[in-house]
């Protein structure tokens, strides 16, 4: 059936074809089949079928690769863009999924344009590498989870919700109409909300899920809104349509964006501050640790989070037009990241400084796509989502080995005891402090370099990037990224450094192939991904490959054009410094405090004094949202609906009750005269027609074919007559004859 | 050459059928002969050469065109041979069902021609303006063709997988007797697959005696059983005298005309009532012919004055030979009755025609509404209630034709062709075998496990297998005309056309023929899900593919109410197509 | 009556010959006698099938039926000239076939019939009615 649809492409695509399309399609398909196997059957499949979404997750994750592959080997060119949908100025037309909804499905607007529901797909190199890092996680992850969850209640039903996820994740990354993406923003959130809770039995872990999902859901509701007044505007989802419109508004107020449309992009921007855990509605992701790590690392560290970052940049067109806007994003993400740094300073089970560090990072995202560097941020996107993933699933491997404690006062020495999640683990912390030669670094530093030339995407806008606010980013990143290696290293050297402080640590032991060999892959992608062509001696990043595959797309003359090294600005040797002395800083910063011990870390918690508690307790927020948010609003709501329960429904309820009473007595004496009448009537008349019939259907063989040869007399006789006189005449003649025949008999 | 195998590719969806059942007949063949490995070298070969002889004396009898390679076919030949050898060699270690194993077989060369129609399929609907007459005009592969070939072949799949289930089969017979009845069953889809093709008076009496003959083995091959032996009885022979008319009238067709083929035999009507050539006596010969053709035509749908087989023959065969008879057979006979109408109704005596079918129409829907309501075996309804959509059909048909009264002479003519109305027809078709499929699929499954057909019998089964159950809510509301079914896009579909074809009394009786069958479906759903005395019945178990298989059914009735959209742009095309014949 | 009725049907019809078409010169036999013998024919085999009490009698009549329609198509053929002399007689042999595989397959259901109700006869098979 996809093949079908597929292919009713009415034209070619350059060098991307149906086959590739069919391909998209069976990406999104592959999971999608997985879970609707997996969420009935996986009790009676063998090893509770784990292996089926892993399976599925395997066949995406090809063909993912072979998508990417061709994006990389066609560099980025208009060409590459795959769209559907019609009138698109990149001049290609598409197929939409009209054959199946029978009809167009739209109707028209004030402009009298037409809107279009249609469900689209956009593929570009961003989703090209989306697909590649989304499909290789989440596979990997499956393969973790065989060996983590091994023993679980529900075993089953965690792989279909992680292929549940996978699914929707895809979804989202191929969608090319804002409708369409919407609704995978939703099921991601559902599937959000089923893996968090997994552990539903805990009351802890129910409260997290809960507050994901709510969270969340604030968020959505800015992003809903911003996709309705687009709608509304516009007439349509369809984003490369949307891109087209806005530019066109543009030019009609004069080169300036109207208000409402900076309005629109910061409520979008806010499905990303809830999805993406960007301050101040960062706070679930630290308590979505609930869930088992499997989940934490596909999820909250490589994946859903990223999603929200993924928006920002597929939208990126269009706040080109809006910078204020991309202003808000640079400095919140900054702010954002510098904050959640300080807490994961402080804190002390392991996957709780993870989450930080993963707000932390998404921060940094953040604040890469505002200042315009979009090749930065999703770079780190793929750099973070590997070594974040290794990291979370390393944490994994150690809580496994610690029987399931996550207390790091309660390790230590974990070196010697388990040396492959070590090594893994440290060769990420490298990565994500932003050492030299590792795929962190490149993105770290192109990022820092962005924060501190902001401009240069933008200057087509006549934008000056030159408040004083556009500088706060390259303050806040390159402190965050120096307590970033800080904290890091301060877990590794915990976890795995010095001695064992507890009975655990001492008798750890390596964990199975299946959960060690994901911790190697990803190592190896966190060493590697982004890595320059270093047999060409670029060992500073100056031509890293992905600079050539994501670059910013800006609309101007009438379409859509990359703008890749059009504005390339020579940083100089800034950046990298500042990536090096921040990096170096933390590094030895931590290596003094908990290896060397030269500074005793209490001294320096007591000399912060009220500021530690402060940031200990991750500056109180929960427990300010829960005292001025959550309680009086639960307190009133439950109040109001108290009444509306009492006078409202109520009433309502008794109301019914006596109209039903008097509806039920009209009924009856309906039912008795009339009703009964009918009924009695057609019995009646059924009673007449059986007779009749009775006596034509005989069960006498002999008069079915006698009356084959009567109703051929009667056609002749037809011939030339008026056809109601003769029937009117002929049928008691019939009647009579088969009378006589069943007298006969 | 080339047009000879132009000629087979185009009827490849038929001869995968045949290939299916000659691998049916071989298997089955080799489980009964295992000791004798020579019986099966015998078979493979005289298969394999009887092929091949068929392709080299065909491109000899062609041979003045180019020549082409007899042996480009030879690969085909090969697969064949080897999926034999490979099937029979693996069923040997199967120790399970016969049945299982044939009807497996019977589904999988299903799923083979449909594939291979699509193909053909996708070539015709593509738009482009090709020659679509093969074998010499026999053969016209047009969008009605390739539609109603994939409804039979939809059939087809279904019968047969109703019919690995089907409990009758199971018992007490010995082990030829399923093979014999999907023999049959495939023997009759394959004649009305080419009795949709066809414009040829010969090919058509021939695909209808084909339909008709397996149909009649079909009716009659439960062994021990006397209605079923019964229903064989009358079927046969009502058939034959039926077709005997049919064949009169066909000869007295040939006699005014001198031609076989439908469009031939139109041009010379057409050219002869212009030069005013027909008068009284050729008016009365021409009269009889097309009677006698409509005869048989009407004793293939069940139309009024023929219908009285219909319910013995329905309720004495095997249900899924009922479930057959009433989605394939019916929706084969409605393609060669499009066909005749459209081509010979606007031309002698056609308007009259018409109007006859209308009346006929009328009384076909009157009367198998109202006999339903008597009813208490669940398949004789059925088949009174297939009797009064074979009236609603008609009504569509009688709808092809715009007619106008001339109010002076009160002399009728057919004015154009409504393409609605082909549209109608043949979307309440495609509804109708979705519908009719899924209840005598709910049908088999409650005769399975309460053994009965009768209504008293299946109190509260609803509750008990809900999925079952839900599905036949769904079929039920299909068949009365409630949205967002099917059914209900297909009654307006007709109602449309026939309003737009000048029939509005006709739509009238209708409605009120829709409003009486609410009666009796929805007491057959009262049934259902009534909750009866608590007898012993035995738990409900499993029938997963059933229930699979009934809840898609069930999910593509709803699919037509709702996007019917697709499917009536398909079938405008179809009509289109028609309108140039 | 009725039977009579359906007798004299075809007698009523005006015995002229058909304008339409031609007669060939040199023939003997006149084309209206074909077409006459053939409604005599088909005539007889409507009364047998609808007044034997011997299923096989039944066969019998259809197979009458059959040929009568036969006859038509190869007279007529004859009488329309070269082109349509290959039609008829085409259609003839394929009519011949089909009576035989018709008879075979009614005869089976008839010696299925003979088995389960022990009687030949067209009314006895009546376990289904109304």
């Amino acid at each position: 059936m996809l093949s079908l649809l597929a292919q009713s492409i009415t034209t070619s695509w350059g060098p991307l074809t149906q086959v590739h399309v069919q391909m998209m399609l069976w990406i999104i398909a592959l999971p999608l089949a997985a879970f609707g196997i997996q969420i009935f059957f996986n009790r009676k499949l063998p090893r509770q079928g784990d292996w089926l979404p892993t399976l599925a997750m395997g066949g995406s994750l090809a063909l993912s690769l072979l998508l990417f592959h061709k994006s990389i080997v066609l560099g980025h060119s208009p060409d590459l863009m795959l769209h559907s949908g019609r009138d698109i100025p990149l001049g290609q037309t598409g197929w939409s999924w009209d054959f199946l909804f029978g009809g167009t499905g739209g109707f028209a607007t004030e402009g009298g344009r037409q809107s279009d529901f249609v469900f689209t797909l956009l593929f570009d190199n961003l989703t090209a590498v989306m697909l590649f890092v989304v499909t290789m996680v989440s596979f990997l992850v499956h393969v973790f989870s065989t060996g983590y969850m091994k023993g679980e209640e529900r075993y089953g039903r965690f792989f279909a919700y992680l292929a549940l996820f996978s699914f929707s994740m895809l979804g989202l990354v191929l969608s090319g109409s804002l409708l369409m993406l919407l609704v995978f923003w939703e099921i991601m959130g559902l599937a959000s909300y089923l893996l968090i809770g997994f552990y539903f039995q805990k009351p802890s872990a129910a409260a997290a899920c809960k507050k994901a999902f709510l969270t969340t859901r604030v968020g959505d509701v800015g992003m809903i809104l911003g996709i309705m007044i687009l709608w509304q505007h516009f007439g349509t989802f369809d984003i490369l349509q949307i891109f087209e419109l806005a530019a066109v508004e543009v030019q009609n107020n004069g080169g300036e964006a109207p208000g409402w449309m900076l309005a629109t992009a910061l409520l979008i921007f806010l499905g990303p501050v809830g999805k993406s855990a960007q301050f101040p509605l960062h706070i679930w992701l630290p308590d979505a640790m609930e869930g088992p790590t499997p989940v934490s690392a596909l999820i909250h560290a490589a994946t859903m989070v990223a999603a929200g970052v993924y928006l920002i940049a597929r939208l990126f067109p269009f706040y080109l037009f809006v910078p204020e806007a991309l202003l808000v994003i640079a400095v919140l993400g900054s702010f954002t990241a510098l904050f959640a740094a300080t807490i994961g300073c402080t804190q002390w089970d392991i996957k709780k400084v993870l989450a930080y560090s993963t707000v932390s990072q998404l921060g940094f995202m953040m604040a890469a796509l505002g200042c315009g560097a979009l090749a930065a941020g999703t770079m780190h996107l793929m750099t973070h989502a590997f070594f974040k993933g290794c990291l979370f699933l390393g944490s994994g491997s150690v809580i496994l080995g610690m029987h399931h404690r996550q207390d790091m006062r309660d390790m230590g020495g974990l070196r010697k005891r388990m040396p492959l999640t070590y090594l893994t683990m440290l060769i990420s912390t490298l990565a994500i402090s932003g050492v030299p030669l590792l795929a962190g670094f490149y993105s770290k530093d192109a990022i820092i370099a962005a924060t501190l030339h902001p401009e240069p995407a933008y200057e087509a806008m006549g934008y000056h990037a030159d408040s004083f606010l556009w500088k706060l980013p390259s303050i806040m990143l390159p402190i965050a990224a120096l307590l970033t290696a800080f904290y890091m290293f301060r877990l590794i050297i915990l976890t795995f450094h010095g001695q064992p402080k507890t009975e655990h640590a001492e008798h750890a032991h390596e964990s199975p192939f299946n959960v060690t060999l994901p911790l190697l892959v990803l190592a190896a992608l966190a060493l590697w991904s982004a890595s320059p062509w270093i047999l060409n001696g670029d060992w500073l990043g100056e031509h890293i490959w992905f600079n050539q595959l994501v670059a910013p797309m800006a609309y101007e003359g009438g379409r859509l054009s990359l703008q890749s090294d059009v504005h390339h600005v020579d940083h100089g040797w800034t950046p990298i410094l500042i990536s090096l002395l921040v990096a170096g800083g933390g590094i030895l910063l931590a290596f003094m405090i908990y290896q060397y011990k030269k500074v005793k870390a209490e001294r320096i918690a007591r000399a912060f004094g009220p500021v530690y508690t402060l940031v200990y307790n991750k500056y109180y927020i929960d427990e300010i949202v829960d005292r001025f948010l959550i309680r009086p609003l639960v307190y009133h709501w439950n109040l109001w609906l108290a009444v509306f329960d009492r006078v409202v429904l109520d009433g309502i309820v008794d109301g019914s009750a006596r109209l039903a009473k008097w509806f039920a007595g009209v009924c009856g004496w309906t039912d008795k005269n009339i009703v009964d009448g009918l009924a009695n009537g057609l019995a009646f008349f059924t009673q007449i027609f059986g007779a009749v019939a009775r006596i034509f259907q005989t069960g006498f063989l002999t008069h079915y074919l006698t009356s084959i040869a009567v109703a051929a007399v009667l056609g002749l006789a037809l011939f030339g007559g008026n056809m109601q006189w003769i029937l009117l005449g002929l049928l008691p003649l019939t009647f009579f004859g088969f009378v006589v025949l069943a007298r006969r008999a | 050459m080339a047009d000879y195998f132009r000629d087979l590719i185009a009827i490849g969806p038929e001869l995968i059928l045949c290939g299916t059942l000659l691998v049916v007949l071989l298997v089955d063949l080799w489980r009964a002969g295992r000791d004798r490995a020579s019986v099966w070298w015998i078979a493979l070969i005289v298969t394999f050469v009887s092929c091949l002889a068929m392709v080299q004396i065909g491109s000899l009898y062609h041979q003045a065109e180019a020549k082409v390679d007899g042996m480009a076919l030879l690969p085909e030949f090969l697969a064949l041979a080897s999926v034999y050898t490979l099937v029979t060699v693996c069923e040997s270690y199967y120790r399970g069902r016969d049945d299982w194993l044939l009807g497996t077989i019977v589904l999988i060369g299903t799923a083979l021609a449909g594939y291979r129609l699509w193909d053909l399929g996708v070539d015709v609907f593509s738009g482009l303006d090709q020659e679509t007459a093969y074998w010499g005009a026999l053969i016209e592969g047009d969008g009605l063709a390739i539609f109603l070939r994939a409804l039979g072949l939809f059939t087809l799949f279904f019968c047969a997988l109703f019919a690995i289930f089907y409990k009758p089969f199971l018992k007490g017979i010995n082990r030829n007797g399923v093979m014999e009845w999907l023999l049959c069953l495939i023997g009759a889809t394959l004649g009305g697959m080419f009795l949709v093709q066809t414009t040829n008076l010969l090919f058509l009496f021939l695909a209808l005696e084909m339909m008709s003959l397996c149909s009649y083995l079909q009716a009659g091959m439960l062994k021990g059983d006397r209605r079923s032996a019964e229903a064989g009885l009358k079927y046969v022979l009502y058939g034959s005298m039926a077709s005997a008319f049919m064949l009169f009238g066909f000869s007295l067709l040939y006699a005014f005309t001198g031609e076989l083929n439908f469009p031939a035999i139109r041009e010379i009507l057409i050219g002869l009532s212009a030069d005013g050539a027909i008068g009284d006596a050729e008016g009365l010969l021409l009269w009889v012919a097309i009677l006698g053709s409509l005869t048989g035509f009407a004793y293939k749908i069940s139309a009024v004055p023929f219908h009285f087989w219909t319910p013995d023959v329905y309720e004495g065969s095997p249900t899924p030979t009922t479930a057959f008879l009433a989605a394939g057979s019916k929706a084969f006979s409605f393609g060669i009755l499009i066909r005749f109408v459209v081509l010979l109704g606007d031309v002698g005596y056609g308007a009259r025609i018409l109007e006859l079918l209308a009346w006929v129409a009328a009384l076909t829907m009157t009367y198998g509404n109202l006999a339903a309501l008597r009813q208490s075996n669940l398949k004789r309804l059925f088949a009174y209630s297939s009797i009064a959509h074979a009236g609603y059909m008609l009504m569509g048909i009688v709808a092809l034709f715009v007619i106008t009264k001339d109010t002076t002479s009160g002399q009728l003519t057919a004015g154009s062709l409504n393409v609605d109305g082909a549209k109608a027809v043949l979307f309440y078709l495609l509804a109708y075998a979705i519908m009719n499929l899924g209840a005598f699929g709910v049908l088999i499954f409650l005769a399975n496990r309460t053994g009965s057909e009768e209504i008293a019998d299946i109190h509260g089964m609803g509750w008990k297998a809900p999925m079952v159950g839900g599905t036949m809510i769904v079929f039920l509301l299909s068949l009365t005309g409630v949205p967002p079914t099917a059914g209900f896009f297909g009654k307006y579909y007709l109602f449309v056309a026939a309003i737009q074809s000048g029939y509005g009394w006709l739509v009238v009786v209708a409605g009120l023929n829709t409003v009486i069958s609410l009666v009796y479906y929805f007491r057959i759903a009262k049934a259902l899900f009534l909750r009866g005395e608590e007898e012993a019945f035995v738990e409900i178990q499993g029938g997963k593919v059933f229930s699979l298989a009934l809840l898609f059914l069930a999910l593509l009735t709803i699919y037509f109410g709702i996007f019917a959209g697709g499917a009536t742009e398909l079938l405008q095309e179809v009509g289109t197509s028609l309108q140039s014949r | 009556m009725i039977a009579l009725t359906t007798l004299l049907a075809p007698f009523t019809m005006p015995l002229t010959p058909i304008a339409t078409l031609q007669e060939i010169p040199g023939t003997t036999l006149p084309l209206t006698w074909f077409l006459i013998m053939s409604l005599v024919l088909f005539t007889v085999g409507v009364l047998t099938v609808i007044t034997r009490r011997n299923t096989v009698y039944i066969l019998m009549g259809v197979e009458l039926m059959l040929n009568a329609a036969s006859l038509n198509f190869i007279a007529f053929s004859r009488y329309r000239g070269e082109a349509a002399l290959l039609d008829g007689t085409v259609i003839s042999t394929f009519i011949i076939v089909l009576a035989a595989a018709e008879a075979a397959v009614g005869l089976a259901i008839i010696l299925n019939i003979f088995g389960l109700f022990g009687s030949i006869r067209p009314e006895d098979p009546n376990l289904m009615r109304e």
